[in-house]
C-alpha cells in the first residue's frame, strides 16, 4: 500500500473505530497489537447481537472476545446513519450502508415487511462491516488483458464474494484514467464502494455515485461521453438490458459478478445474455492463492463461449 | 423629604425596569417556542422532500432566539437534538409542555424511516403549534397581569415610604 492509500485506509479505519463501543474498540487495539501490518491485512470486521464478534484478516476469522447488544448495534447503525436512518432507508432496504470512504457496511436483522416485500431491517443482528483497501497493481493483469484487446471491447471480472473484485475493479479504473494515456472513465458506484478517496486522488474518473446500475450507465453515456464505464456487481436483468444499449453505443464496458468459476457465471441467465451477445471479449476470475496472494485466470469470449457449448453439443449429440 | 423623594424616583425605576424585563422575557419566551416550532417544521419538509441528514438539516435553519439560546450553535457543533436541548436548558425558557415535547421529538428524531418519520414530525409541529397558540393567546393576559402586579406593588411600597 502506497504512504497516501495507507494514510487514507488509516483514518478510514478510525472513523469506524470511533463508531464502534469501546469495549469492542479495546479487543480491536488488542489482536491489533498481535498482528504486524495489521491494517493491510484487516478486510472486515463483523459484530453480532448476543455473539461473539470477528475480524477477517487475510481471509481468516479472527474471533473477538466481545459480544455486543442489540442496543449497541442499533446505536453503531444511527451513528453509521449519522444519526438520521431515514436518510438510508434506501440503501438499508438492500441491506446496506454506505459509509464513505468506500466502506459498506452490511445490514441483517429482522426484515420489516409490506404486502411481502421487505421495506427495511428492524432489530438488527448482525453488522458487516467491509473495509476497503486500495491495492496499486492489483488491476494490472486485467488493464493488460483490456489493453490487448484495444480497450474496444468488455471485461468481465469475477470472484467469489469477497475475494476482491472490488480492489480490482477500483484498481483499473483508476489506472485507466490515469497517467499518459488517461481515458474518460466514468464508474457506476451504486453502493459507494467504488469511489474509495484512493479514486479521488489524481485520476480523472467520473464518479456517478448512488445510482441504480441500469439509470447510472444510462446516463454516463447520455451525458458523459465515457471511453470507459466501470460497474460493479451486474447481476439483474435490468442492469443486462442496461449494459446490452451500451454495448450499442460502442463503449466497453468494465463490471464484476460473483462467480468462482466460468461454469458458475455462465449459469446465471442475465450473465450468460452478455457473453451470448459479445458485450464481454475477456473474463478475468480472480482467487486467492498461498500467502494471500492474488492470482487470476483470464479467458476470452471464444474459449468461453466454445466451452459453454460444449455440454449442449453433446446432449445434441 | 429629599431623601423620600429619592426613594420614590428609585421604586418607580425599578418597577419600569421589572416591567420591561418582565416583557422582554415574555417575548423571547414566545420567540423561542416559534423557533422551535419553525425548527421542527423545517425538519420535517427537509426529510420529506431532501431526505438530507440532520446535520445538514441543522446547518441550513437559522432563528436569531435559538441562535442567542445557544440551541443552535450547540446542534451545529454536531451534538444531537437532545443533547443541545440539555446544554441550553439554563437559557430555554418554554413551558413544561413544550420542553417534553420536545425532549419527545428529539427521543424519536433520526432513528425511524422516512415515511414515519415525516409522521412523526408532523405530529410534534402540531402538539408545539397548539402550545404556542395558547401561548400567543395567553400572552395580553399575562402581560397585562405583570404590569398592573408591578405598578401595585410600587404604588404600595410609595404610599407606605410617603
Amino acid at each position: 500500500m502506497g504512504q497516501e492509500a495507507r494514510e487514507v485506509f488509516s483514518a478510514l479505519l478510525h472513523s469506524i473505530l470511533a463508531v464502534c463501543p469501546t469495549k469492542l474498540c479495546s479487543e480491536i487495539r488488542r489482536v491489533a497489537e498481535a498482528y504486524p501490518r495489521f491494517e493491510a491485512r484487516l478486510s472486515e470486521l463483523r459484530v453480532r447481537a448476543g455473539r461473539l464478534a470477528s475480524l477477517t484478516l487475510d481471509g481468516r476469522n479472527v474471533p473477538l472476545q466481545v459480544c455486543l447488544s442489540a442496543e449497541e448495534l442499533a446505536g453503531m447503525v444511527r451513528t453509521f446513519c449519522q444519526g438520521s436512518v431515514y436518510a438510508y432507508s434506501e440503501s438499508l432496504r438492500e441491506g446496506y450502508i454506505s459509509f464513505g470512504g468506500g466502506c459498506r457496511v452490511g445490514v441483517a436483522g429482522r426484515a420489516i415487511t409490506e404486502d411481502g416485500v421487505p421495506v427495511g431491517v428492524g432489530e438488527v443482528t448482525s453488522l458487516s462491516i467491509r473495509i476497503p483497501h486500495h491495492v496499486p497493481g492489483a488491476g494490472n493483469t486485467a488493464v493488460s488483458v483490456f489493453r490487448a484487446m484495444g480497450c474496444r471491447h468488455g471485461l468481465l471480472v469475477y470472484s467469489a464474494p469477497g475475494v476482491g473484485k472490488t480492489t480490482v475493479l477500483r484498481d483499473m479504473a483508476v489506472q485507466l484514467s490515469s497517467g499518459a494515456s488517461a481515458r474518460r472513465v466514468a464508474v457506476i458506484d451504486s453502493r459507494g464502494e467504488l469511489d474509495g478517496d484512493c479514486i479521488g486522488r489524481g485520476c480523472l474518473a467520473d464518479v456517478l455515485l448512488g445510482y441504480p446500475k441500469a439509470e447510472g450507465i444510462e446516463i454516463a453515456t447520455r451525458t458523459l461521453s465515457p471511453e470507459v464505464v466501470v460497474c460493479d456487481e451486474i447481476g439483474g436483468y435490468e442492469d443486462a438490458e442496461s449494459v446490452l444499449a451500451l454495448q450499442h453505443c460502442g463503449v466497453p464496458l468494465i463490471a464484476s459478478a460473483h462467480a468462482d468459476t466460468t461454469a458458475g457465471l455462465l449459469a446465471r441467465s442475465p450473465i450468460r445474455l452478455l457473453v451470448d451477445s459479445g458485450v464481454f471479449g475477456a473474463f478475468v476470475g480472480i482467487f486467492r492463492g498461498a500467502g494471500n496472494r492474488y492470482t487470476y485466470r483470464v479467458d476470452y469470449h471464444e474459449s468461453i463461449i466454445a466451452a459453454a457449448d460444449q455440454p449442449r453439443l453433446s446432449a445434441g449429440g | 423629604m429629599l431623601l423620600k423623594s429619592f426613594g420614590v424616583i428609585v421604586l418607580l425605576g425599578m418597577t419600569l425596569y421589572l416591567c420591561i424585563s418582565f416583557s422582554v422575557f415574555e417575548r423571547r419566551r414566545m420567540a423561542q417556542s416559534e423557533g422551535f416550532l419553525l425548527l421542527v417544521r423545517h425538519i420535517k419538509a427537509q426529510i420529506a422532500c431532501f431526505r438530507l441528514p440532520l446535520g445538514e438539516i441543522f446547518h441550513t435553519f437559522a432563528h436569531a432566539e435559538l441562535e442567542r439560546c445557544g440551541f443552535l450553535p450547540t446542534l451545529r457543533e454536531g451534538r444531537d437534538f437532545a443533547a443541545a436541548l440539555q446544554a441550553a436548558a439554563p437559557a430555554i425558557w418554554l413551558s413544561a409542555e413544550e420542553s417534553g415535547l420536545l425532549r419527545a421529538f428529539a427521543g424519536e428524531l433520526g432513528r425511524s424511516y422516512r415515511e414515519e418519520q415525516v409522521a412523526c414530525c408532523e405530529y410534534y409541529a402540531g402538539e408545539l403549534e397548539q402550545a404556542y397558540a395558547q401561548r400567543r393567546r395567553d400572552h395580553p393576559t399575562r402581560a397585562k397581569l405583570y404590569r398592573s402586579l408591578f405598578v401595585t406593588g410600587a404604588l404600595m411600597l410609595i404610599i407606605i415610604l410617603v
